[in-house]
Formats: C-alpha cells, sequence, structure tokens
C-alpha cells in the first residue's frame, strides 16, 4: 500500500504545516489588495509571499536558481530535514507538480532553458544529489492531485519505493493578467459557496509531501486508499453543468470507501460562479449533500500547483485533530443544490477525507486518504 | 496492453501504424486537417499544440487517414471511458510565447482570454476529450526528454484502473517548424 511519511507546507501564512493549520483554523488569511505588482495595469486581491523572503532563500545558495525553484528547494529541504528522510537515494523519484513554473523568464529571457518544467525540475532534485529523471505534472488546477496520483501509480509499479512530491507556482503578471482577462477575480477576499461570491483569489504557496510503498502500515499512518481522474469532456474553459467529471471522480472513491467513513470532503472551492455550482451537483448526485463539506481558497486564494499538496495536508492534520476545517469566507449557501458547509469549525471523529479539484480542460481529480488502515 | 495504433507527426513527416503516408506528409497542419474530411470547426481556434494532438487523436481514433479506411477500420471504442495521456517536453511554449507578447509591454496591453486559456498543457488533452467524448483519466506530464517505459507504464496503470482505451504518448511543440507527435492506442 501507499503510505505518506509526512510533509511540509511554506506559504503566506506561515512556516510549516503545523503554523499554517493553526493559521486556517484561525481563521486567518494574507490575502490582500496589490496595486501596480508586476507592473499590473489593474489591482487584484491575492495572497503573496513576501518578496524579501523569496529574494533571502533565492540568495541563501551558491549557484542561481529562479524563485520557483528555490521556493521547491527550500520546501523539501525543510521537509526532509525534518522528517529525517534523505531524497537522494536510487528508489527516489521527484515530482513536481506546477501550472507554470517559470514562466515569467518569457518576458526577460525567452531563450533560458529554465522555461521547460524538465529542466527545471532537474535542478530541484539535482540539488539533492537525485539522478532519476523527475516528472512534472502540470495538469492546470487539478495537477496537486494528479501528482500524488502518480506517485501511487509510479510506486506501485515497483519502479520506486519513494516519490517527493512538491506542489508550488508563483504569480507573475503572466498568470495575473490572464485570470483578470478571464474576468474571473474577486476583488475581495473570495467567498466561497457563499450566496455573494463574486470570483476567484489567486495565491502563492508550495508544499511537499513524502509518499512511500509499504507492506504494512501502523495505525498512525495516512494510507492512501484511493484515487481517481476523469474529464468532463464538455468545455476547455467551463466545468460540466451536470458535474459530470467530478460525480465520476466521487463516484469512484465511494467504490472503495462508504460516505459513512468520510469526515468531510474538501472541495474546491475557487468561489467563482461556476466552480462552487458545479460541485454542488456532483455532491449532490453522488449522495454526499449530508457529509460536512469545507473549501480552504478563502485563506490562500487558489494556490494553482500547490493546491491540490496544501489542503490535502491540512486536511490530514484536521482529521488528526478531529476537525472539520472552516470555511473562510463563507456565511449563506448560494449553490443551487445543498452543501453541509459552515465558516466554523466542526468536530468529527472519523479517520478519512476526500480531496477533490476540478480545472481548465475540463479535469476533475479525487483522492481519499485514511490514518490508519482500520476497516 | 495491446498497441492497437500508432501516428507520429513531425514537420514533414506522418505516419500511421509505423508507415509513412507520403501524400501527407508534405503538408501543413491545415492542409492535414482538411484532407481527414473532418468537420470540426473549432480546430481552426486552437492553438498549435491541440491542433496537433487533435490530428494524432482523430487517425488514431478513425484508425487511419484515408476516409475509405476510416470507415472500414474505426474502432468500435466505449468512448465514455476513454483516457488521454500525454508526455512532453515544451509544455505550451508556443502560446505562452504569444500570450507573453501581448502583456510585455504595458503601452500595448491586450491579455486575451482566448489566448490565454491555451497556455496550460493540459488543454491539448481536454481538446482530445471532448471531440471523442472521453471521460476518462486525462493527464499531461513534462519530462526533459522522452521515456517511452514510462508513457507505457502509465498507459497500462490507467487501464488497470478502469479507462477501456487510451490515448497515450509523446505530444510536443516548440514552435511551427519544430514539433513531435507519437501517439499511440492503447487497450
Amino acid at each position: 500500500m501507499i503510505v505518506s511519511r509526512g510533509d511540509y507546507i511554506l506559504s503566506p501564512l506561515g512556516e510549516g504545516t503545523l503554523a499554517n493549520y493553526d493559521g486556517v483554523l484561525r481563521g486567518e488569511s494574507r490575502l490582500q489588495r496589490h496595486q501596480g505588482m508586476f507592473g499590473l495595469p489593474e489591482p487584484f486581491t491575492g495572497s503573496l509571499f513576501d518578496r524579501s523572503f523569496l529574494k533571502e532563500i533565492t540568495g541563501a545558495r551558491n549557484e542561481e536558481y529562479t524563485h520557483f525553484e528555490s521556493i521547491c528547494i527550500e520546501t523539501i529541504e525543510r521537509g526532509c530535514r525534518a522528517l529525517h528522510i534523505r531524497p537522494d537515494s536510487e528508489d527516489t523519484i521527484f515530482i513536481i507538480s506546477s501550472t507554470k513554473g517559470n514562466v515569467d523568464l518569457l518576458m526577460d529571457n525567452p531563450e533560458d532553458e529554465r522555461y521547460f518544467l524538465g529542466t527545471s525540475a532537474r535542478k530541484i532534485s539535482e540539488y539533492f544529489g537525485n539522478r532519476n529523471r523527475p516528472m512534472v505534472v502540470s495538469n492546470a488546477c487539478i495537477s496537486g492531485a494528479c501528482a500524488q496520483i502518480a506517485g501511487t501509480a509510479l510506486l506501485e509499479s515497483g519502479r520506486y519505493r519513494r516519490a517527493v512530491i512538491c506542489g508550488a507556482d508563483l504569480l507573475s503578471r503572466f498568470i495575473v493578467s490572464g485570470f483578470q482577462s478571464f474576468k474571473a477575480l474577486s476583488g475581495e477576499p473570495c467567498k466561497p459557496f457563499d450566496a455573494g461570491r463574486t470570483g476567484l483569489n489567486l495565491g502563492e504557496a508550495a508544499a511537499m509531501m513524502i509518499m512511500e510503498r509499504t507492506d504494512n502500515a501502523g495505525d498512525d499512518e495516512w494510507i492512501c486508499v484511493a484515487s481517481s481522474n476523469h474529464n468532463d469532456a464538455n468545455h476547455i474553459s467551463g466545468p460540466s453543468r451536470t458535474g459530470e467529471g467530478s460525480y465520476r471522480v466521487l463516484s469512484d472513491l465511494l467504490r472503495v470507501i462508504p460516505a459513512d467513513r468520510i469526515a468531510f470532503v474538501n472541495l474546491h472551492g475557487t468561489a467563482t460562479n461556476y466552480n462552487d455550482e458545479m460541485e454542488s451537483i456532483a455532491m449532490s448526485r453522488a449522495g454526499l449533500e449530508n457529509v460536512p463539506a469545507n473549501g480552504l481558497k478563502g485563506g490562500y486564494g487558489h494556490t494553482l500547483g500547490a493546491a491540490g499538496l496544501l489542503e490535502t495536508i491540512l486536511s490530514m492534520r484536521a482529521v488528526e485533530n478531529g476537525t472539520v476545517l472552516p470555511t473562510r469566507g463563507f456565511s449563506t449557501l448560494g449553490t443551487s443544490r445543498p452543501l453541509d458547509v459552515s465558516p466554523e469549525a466542526r468536530a468529527t471523529d472519523k479517520r478519512a477525507f476526500i480531496k477533490i479539484l476540478s480545472g481548465f480542460g475540463g479535469s476533475n481529480a479525487g483522492i481519499c486518504w485514511q490514518k490508519g488502515g482500520a476497516s | 496492453m495491446i498497441r492497437e495504433h500508432s501516428v507520429t507527426l513531425r514537420p514533414g513527416f506522418v505516419a500511421f501504424d509505423g508507415v509513412e503516408i507520403t501524400e501527407l506528409s508534405p503538408l501543413k497542419l491545415t492542409a492535414i486537417y482538411k484532407s481527414l474530411g473532418v468537420e470540426y470547426p473549432k480546430f481552426y481556434k486552437m492553438d498549435l499544440l491541440a491542433r496537433l494532438g487533435f490530428l494524432a487523436a482523430e487517425m488514431l481514433m478513425k484508425g487511419g487517414t484515408r476516409r475509405e479506411e476510416r470507415e472500414v477500420n474505426g474502432g468500435d471504442y466505449n468512448e465514455s471511458d476513454g483516457g488521454v495521456i500525454l508526455f512532453g517536453r515544451s509544455g505550451s511554449l508556443w502560446t505562452d510565447r504569444n500570450y507573453t507578447g501581448t502583456i510585455r509591454d504595458i503601452s500595448a496591453y491586450y491579455p486575451s482570454p482566448a489566448a490565454f486559456v491555451y497556455t496550460l498543457s493540459n488543454i491539448v488533452t481536454g481538446e482530445i476529450a471532448i471531440r471523442h467524448r472521453l471521460h476518462g483519466e486525462s493527464s499531461s506530464y513534462i519530462l526533459d526528454c522522452r521515456d517511452e517505459e514510462l508513457e507505457e507504464m502509465m498507459a497500462a496503470k490507467a487501464l488497470e484502473r478502469g479507462c477501456g482505451f487510451v490515448l497515450a504518448g509523446w505530444c510536443d511543440c516548440e514552435d511551427a517548424d519544430k514539433y513531435e507527435v507519437m501517439m499511440n492506442l492503447y487497450k
């Protein structure tokens, strides 16, 4: 079976998984309005790393790395150090989850090889002395879940025993201008599933997880019990009105684990009109209206390639603490189908959760993790 | 796992099941599209990467490159559980470069949502899924060079996880005159 050996989160909200978990529990956020950032003509509301922090971690190493590579390296290094794991062994593969990596290089250095995500990922894995070719998952907004699913596949194949999975994206003029042109952004902190929601916020974060193949998992270990990926086959930039792909993902997961064992479903919850509505339909079709649901983008914004990992890791800590994390920004339900969402933290005694995401390209993915092997 | 069909597309070269299609090789992508006899006007809105993936998928799903062949050999697939898993090196570079040109200079700033949506390397998988109603897995991976063993392993895994068939392989577009597609249909 495939287990998680541990994780680490670096975000504007805090350094380390625990600091992030505490911040989310307390309802904190670093979402703020940025005027003139990245030379953009229009302001936007987002959650950004302190630029001096990015400069500091980038300057801390002798060789030249971009901010994107530096945030991945820093996150992986801190995580491995805390977990006493050496990522250089032959049976370890690096999997990087990112939507746009170093795309901002195209502005000033269009010939820079590090635009190529495979090249950039190699710089990251080679920093740690790992000689295997790293794999980059670039599946738009669902990348962070797909990286875990790919990790599961690679480990189950026997080709590797351990996977270092890191999701990260940094914002740039490229990314923000695109979302602005789509009119997808909210000018205020976003309100997932709320009747007054007006769009999403973008955010920055990096999150890493170590996955391993093992024959016996202890009762204190996180086991990946199911995962699924389905396309809407409907539209490249809008979710299916019937929630088809997301519904199929949930149905696959529920074939493995019954709904009454699930503490909560951590939804994508971007706070766009269409996404949140679609998720309520998919949840309803899957018979999950009464299972607690939540969304974490009210605290971080949409952290793109990091989102699937960040939100999975925080959900793990929540289950360990017997908690369903609050949905920051939510007050009155604004979806056509019922969803059990709350702005407050709630108690749970269940040991499993589902994380789902949906994104451009009609893609949907979900993963179910369970603490301990109790069946 | 059986490889039912394979397609190769490079500038000046088109092959199906390992045999060069000499009448298609010299053609530009839009001419190849026309010669396939497909009615799908959205092809013209796609970026280069999506057009390449679209053409390869079209040949694979219809079992050939000539209309009469395709009517005879077209596979009998349950499209609802089909998957598409593509690997590449350049991601959406061609469109990323074009999009960057629209935002570089603030005095000539005109970001367009129609261009921005193609700045994601998985949009080609979405276009193929829409065209053939493939509701199975869709995935896009970036590597620094091709790894056929990995492609086959991920395709086999998708079949094991419930896909009835999978379109999988290498689909890379660095520029209009520098691209390479080697896509297969696995069952």
